[in-house]
């Protein structure tokens, strides 16, 4: 590394009353350059941001040391000189640009303000510069998708296009330093790959270097140059990013490498292909359809005509972007919604939307959202026993311990309150319930989206042991193609409510046969090679 | 990550409390404080405060002990208050979530009611209620409980609407469990927590719309009340500003020890952040 742009030397961060958020943080960054940060929840990737943006609340203590080129002096010194760092020389990008917008004020108009607060520009000289910003961050104003932005109002947006505009109000001050704080996390797979190679291009023409968190190892491996990896607030190592995931110094990184999934078409054909899964017994959703009414009398139509069938002992991925309707074909397997037309059936049998499905249950995305915040795990593992398996109280107790160790739980929590477990603990919980009554088959809806990669490996094993053990039959919906290539026997790719393709999973994901899917597969950074290397080499 | 001080009451809360507790033991041993029926003519009429040390407070133009009024209205006022606004959270939760709970059709007839009651100014719907029922402390409760549901009605309905589609009561369905238990099991515990940030105002309303009432000569006139003392002493405003002073003050005073009290308790349980 030649000139260094930001350098971070032992920076620590404490609250009061807590332990350290931070401990000893050293990186650097030269101009142009990209370092991934990257750790589990409460690793200290936020607060490390916060730290440079000078954004932390007023009561964290702050010590260390912070030097940026052309400043003098430690700039988290008490008192120092920060004066047109925050939001000029170093911008910051959230996950969800949608908090940072006025709803009822028009783009244009938002970034006109921030203009004048930056360059001093008003009226027509303010709105040509925020006109040729929506413009750098690939929204134009002419040709094929041409939309006067400005005058756009955030709902109109999609979730990439507010990042983008976030992206553009970040770009007024003429930043050197961008921060992003998992600005592509909640975004789908082909516009998360939009947002990265748009990064790219303001590094490559702006010389703008950025600091990356992310919780995805492969994001962070493909789009930075550097990575640094963070475990409870202390730099565990840092080096070439590819390199580190590759060949990880620290046990740390090998576990996080080991647990994190990342999705490689190359690893395609790496799973055994499973023998061809009998079809008795096996839950089948036929011709389905849903259509919802939506605001001003629209009906928006999520389901339109899917079938899907699941096996006994199979585990069937389905992927999809959002809206694409996979979440309602689950919710329409277990039970929760009704189909306009079609049929749910299990072994031939039809089962009715009325009433609740033993046999097909559901594991939730949000753990936490998933309990009743008042009741005690116990108390909600008893409600399928008692009234799904007519269970006495007390042999609803010793059931619910049982089935807690079963899902490698010590029994003892079951007396707790739901916000008094990990979220990995809760997820085991969640599939506990499910478990309570016997069902064979089961629906996780997203179920592993929101624990950390080492907690997920976990609950991803014991759905693969309930799979052995008890010949469960899984309906796998992910939007996260590492997880499901891991897991999934066979895969279905859904879009605006159909079938897009279908087989066996190594083969669907080594050799997609729809442009759509392979668009998809495309845009999921393996963390192989760079983001630019990785996109050039891709059919357009 | 952040460390999670359980949330206090807040100093507010700790002295709106404070004082709800001194005008409840007040009005629970006022008896003993100022035995005998304060409408009893005990000295020479108007009396200014801080003269005698027998009648604290003064007395009025009929020669009735002022500190006596106070303490025994202090009852008349707790009493009816409470019980007016335990009525009128009662209406507002059957309501609300009856409407929250029903069909499209049902919750919008529930809702145009409730419009409905809106639209007329609570005092006026009271006065008018009382004025028909006739001026006893039992139709000024129903009178106010009448008037002043609404807002716990919508408020109910709407956290009954939200948690409905929580991810829990989907999970109690698959559970298998009854419709009926998991309107009033899972989602009404939730629903009524946030009532619980309204009832200081409630509180505090139903004890103002007393007052009111009772100033127009619309409560029971055998029960001393502090707007009573008010009314009363409108007439010698110019000659003995006290007769209405004391009162007025006393009624601010309950109103804001029982808001406060209840903004506490919200903030304790959490129901409103601190930020």
């Amino acid at each position: 590394m030649s000139a260094r742009l930001l350098s971070l030397e032992r920076v620590s961060v404490a609250y009061p009353g807590a332990g350290p958020a931070l401990g000893d943080v050293s990186l650097t960054l030269a101009p142009g350059e990209v370092l991934s940060l990257i750790g589990e929840s409460g690793s200290g990737k936020s607060t490390t941001l916060h730290a440079i943006a000078g954004l932390l609340p007023r009561e964290a203590a702050v010590s260390g040391d912070m030097r940026l080129e052309g400043r003098d002096g430690n700039l988290l010194a008490p008192g120092a000189d920060r004066r047109g760092i925050a939001g000029r020389e170093i911008a910051m990008i959230f996950q969800n640009p949608a908090a940072s917008l006025n709803p009822v004020v028009s783009i244009g108009a938002q970034l006109d303000e921030i203009v004048t607060a930056h360059r001093g520009l008003r009226g027509k000289a303010a709105r040509a510069v925020t006109d040729e910003l929506i413009d750098a961050v690939g929204l134009p104003r002419t040709g094929p998708q041409a939309k006067d932005w400005a005058r756009a109002y955030p709902h109109q947006l999609s979730g990439g296009q507010k990042q983008r505009i976030a992206i553009a109000a970040a770009l007024v001050g003429e930043p050197r330093v961008l921060l992003a704080d998992e600005p592509t996390t909640a975004l789908d797979a082909t516009v998360q790959a939009q947002i990265l190679d748009l990064l790219l291009e303001l590094v490559d023409d702006r010389r703008i270097a950025i600091i990356f968190v992310t919780h995805d190892l492969g994001v962070a491996a493909s789009i930075g140059d550097r990575m640094a990896v963070l475990k409870d607030g202390r730099l565990v190592e840092e080096g070439a990013a590819r390199t580190l995931v590759r060949s990880p110094a620290s046990d740390y990184t090998a576990t996080l490498a080991a647990a994190s999934l990342p999705f490689s078409q190359e690893a395609g054909a790496a799973a055994d292909p499973s023998p061809a899964p009998s079809r008795e017994g096996a839950l089948t959703l036929t011709a389905i359809h849903r259509t919802f009414a939506a605001r001003g009398g629209r009906r928006v139509q999520a389901v339109a005509g899917m079938s899907v069938q699941v096996s006994p002992g199979e585990i069937v991925g389905l992927i999809g972007e959002s809206g694409s309707g996979k979440t309602t074909l689950g919710r329409i397997a277990v039970g929760l919604e009704r189909a306009d037309a079609g049929a749910v059936t299990l072994d031939g049998t039809r089962l009715d939307f009325a009433g609740a499905r033993a046999a097909v249950q559901m594991v939730f995305q949000d753990p936490l959202a998933s309990f009743n915040p008042r009741q005690t795990i116990n108390r909600a593992l008893g409600h399928p026993l008692r009234c799904l398996r007519g269970l006495s109280a007390g042999a609803a107790r010793q059931e619910a311990q049982s089935l807690l160790r079963d899902v490698g739980l010590d029994p003892r929590l079951g007396d707790r309150l739901p916000h008094q477990l990990s979220g990995g603990e809760l997820q085991r919980a969640a599939i506990a319930r499910a478990l309570a009554a016997r069902p064979k088959f089961l629906v996780c809806d997203e179920a592993v989206a929101s624990l950390d990669v080492s907690i997920r490996a976990q609950v991803l094993r014991l759905l693969e042991a309930l799979r052995e053990r008890d010949g469960l039959g899984i309906l796998f919906i992910s939007h996260d193609l590492g997880v499901v290539q891991r897991i999934a026997d066979r895969t279905v790719v859904m879009r605006h409510g159909v079938q897009v393709e279908a087989g066996p999973t190594a083969a669907l994901l080594s050799a997609p046969q729809d442009a759509y899917t392979r668009q998809l597969l495309a845009s999921v950074p393996s963390g192989q090679r760079p983001w630019r290397e990785a996109r050039a080499a891709q059919p357009a | 990550m952040r460390a999670a001080a359980p949330p206090g009451y807040g100093p507010g809360g700790i002295l709106g409390g404070l004082a709800l507790l001194a005008i409840a033991l007040i009005a629970l041993f006022a008896e003993a404080i100022a035995p005998g029926d304060p409408l009893n003519m005990v000295a020479r009429p108007l009396t200014p405060p801080f003269t005698d040390p027998r009648f604290l407070f003064g007395t009025d133009q009929l020669g009735r002990d002022v500190l006596a009024g106070l303490v025994h209205g202090a009852r008349v006022s707790l009493t009816v208050g409470a019980a007016a606004a335990a009525a009128a959270i009662g209406v507002g939760v059957l309501i609300g979530t009856l409407a929250g709970f029903s069909i499209r059709l049902v919750d919008d007839a529930l809702m145009r009611v409730t419009e409905a009651f809106q639209t007329v100014p609570t005092f006026l719907l009271a006065l008018a209620l009382v004025s028909v029922l006739g001026a006893s402390a039992v139709n000024v409760v129903i009178a106010i409980g009448i008037s002043s549901w609404p807002p716990t009605a919508r408020l109910v309905r709407a956290e009954v609407l939200r948690l409905r589609g929580a991810e829990y009561v989907d999970a109690a369905r698959l559970a298998g469990r009854a419709p009926l238990a998991i309107a009033f099991l899972e989602v009404l515990p939730g629903a009524l927590q946030p009532v619980v940030a309204l009832v200081g105002i409630t509180v505090g309303e139903a004890i103002l719309v007393e007052s009111a009432l009772a100033f127009l000569g619309l409560s029971d006139p055998n029960l001393v009340s502090w707007g009573g003392m008010v009314a009363n002493g409108r007439a010698l405003l110019r000659t003995a500003p006290y007769l209405v002073v004391v009162p007025g003050i006393a009624i601010a005073i309950a109103v804001l020890a029982v808001s406060l009290a209840g903004d506490g308790l919200a903030k304790r349980l959490g129901i409103v952040g601190r930020r």
